[in-house]
């Protein structure tokens, strides 16, 4: 089933604060600390800050905000940072996509989400199998991989070519300058950010956070 | 040298835990296997899903090792299967742990550890204060019968006045 999807209107103010995180679990004093990841790939919180919001604005939010339960509900984020440039987005490296699902690799094509809204496909764009580059086009007609602008779930897919499709063992991860998708997120807090009765709040901040 | 005692010394090391619940039976019930990663590991032939679990600490006891485990269990997975195997007691519990070299960009570790082997003792669904939990202890890997100590080892003589 695919997953609400944070409204686009009302924008945010951008650029706003982004920022990455990775989890550890640490032991040992201070000078001497022991410690051990939690994660592979960076996770992301953003703070969206909004301004001069109208009624109806604040109604599409707080809309949204009870449709996946508040902090309880997992959604797609779609960043909004870069969204007016030309191309659109900023240059995102090294994003985390999946982990294959196949065992045998040449059973035809495979489509997975990528993190990743109005992707540009060229030569900045880049999909790493275990770390190892999969150039897209081989020559001589070998396609590898081919990107979907809207794909099934409204965000960039990608399909891989036969024989490439992801093992069980390989990690995906993608470079590209796109807006970035968390492909979960929710918000981080329990309390809707804004007022809601008179005077009802025209500014407020929403914290969304990435999930895995 | 294995990768785990040449860097035994580090200040980190890319290590997560894999917890696995060996609880396949005849009945429909089935093995859990989980990880504390972020993404899903394969070993053993087998993909470890991801499900940030933690482990209590690891007692000795003459019989073996203890251990209390914490499995998040708000999406009611295990529970189900708790119902059907009267609380999984006796059933096994193996943790190890997957350690992976600074270069290993793939979701294979580089060398595995079994760090834990043990029984399920008791469980417990914690749905207190915002959690929703399973807890799991258990105990030495033995069976309770398999250790049993002859009754005429520990009674206690009575002595006639």
């Amino acid at each position: 089933m695919p997953l609400s999807v944070y409204p686009s209107d009302p924008l945010p103010a951008v650029p706003y604060e982004w920022s990455t995180y990775r989890p550890i679990a640490s032991s040992g004093p201070a000078w001497r600390p022991v410690t051990r990841a939690l994660t592979r790939f960076d996770c992301s919180t953003v703070r969206l800050p909004y301004f001069n919001l109208s009624w109806e604005d604040l109604e599409d939010l707080l809309t949204f905000w009870n449709s996946v339960g508040g902090a309880n509900g997992i959604f797609m984020f779609i960043d909004f940072l870069g969204i007016n440039d030309t191309p659109v987005g900023v240059l995102w490296e090294n994003l985390y996509v999946c982990v294959g699902d196949s065992t045998t690799g040449s059973d035809g094509t495979a489509v997975y989400d990528l993190p990743c809204y109005d992707a540009t496909v060229d030569a900045t764009f880049k999909i790493y199998k275990n770390g190892t580059e999969l150039v897209r086009d081989e020559g001589g007609g070998h396609i590898n991989y081919t990107v979907d602008t809207t794909g099934t779930n409204g965000v960039n897919e990608i399909t891989f070519n036969d024989p490439h499709r992801p093992l069980t063992t390989e990690i995906v991860a993608v470079t590209a300058q796109c807006r970035r998708v968390m492909l979960q997120a929710r918000f981080v807090d329990q309390r809707f950010p804004f007022t809601l009765r008179e005077p009802w709040s025209a500014t407020g901040t929403l914290s969304i956070m990435e999930v895995r | 040298m294995t990768y785990i005692t040449d860097h035994a010394g580090d200040a980190s090391l890319l290590k997560w835990r894999l917890l696995h619940l060996d609880w396949s039976d005849d009945d429909g019930n089935v093995d859990f296997r989980f990880t504390d990663c972020d993404v899903p590991l394969r070993y053993d032939s087998q993909t470890w899903d991801v499900r940030a679990f933690t482990v209590g600490s690891i007692t000795q006891s003459p019989t073996g090792p203890s251990c209390t485990f914490s499995i998040p269990d708000a999406d009611q997975e295990l529970f189900p299967q708790l119902s059907d195997t009267n609380g999984a007691q006796g059933r096994m519990v193996l943790v190890y742990e997957a350690y992976f070299a600074s270069d290993n960009a793939t979701n294979t570790p580089t060398e595995v550890k079994q760090i834990y082997a043990g029984r399920v003792v008791t469980t417990r669904k914690n749905t207190a204060g915002g959690t929703d939990t399973v807890e799991i202890q258990c105990g030495p890997p033995t069976t309770t019968d398999a250790v049993e100590i002859p009754p005429r080892l520990y009674t206690s003589l009575v002595r006639a006045a």
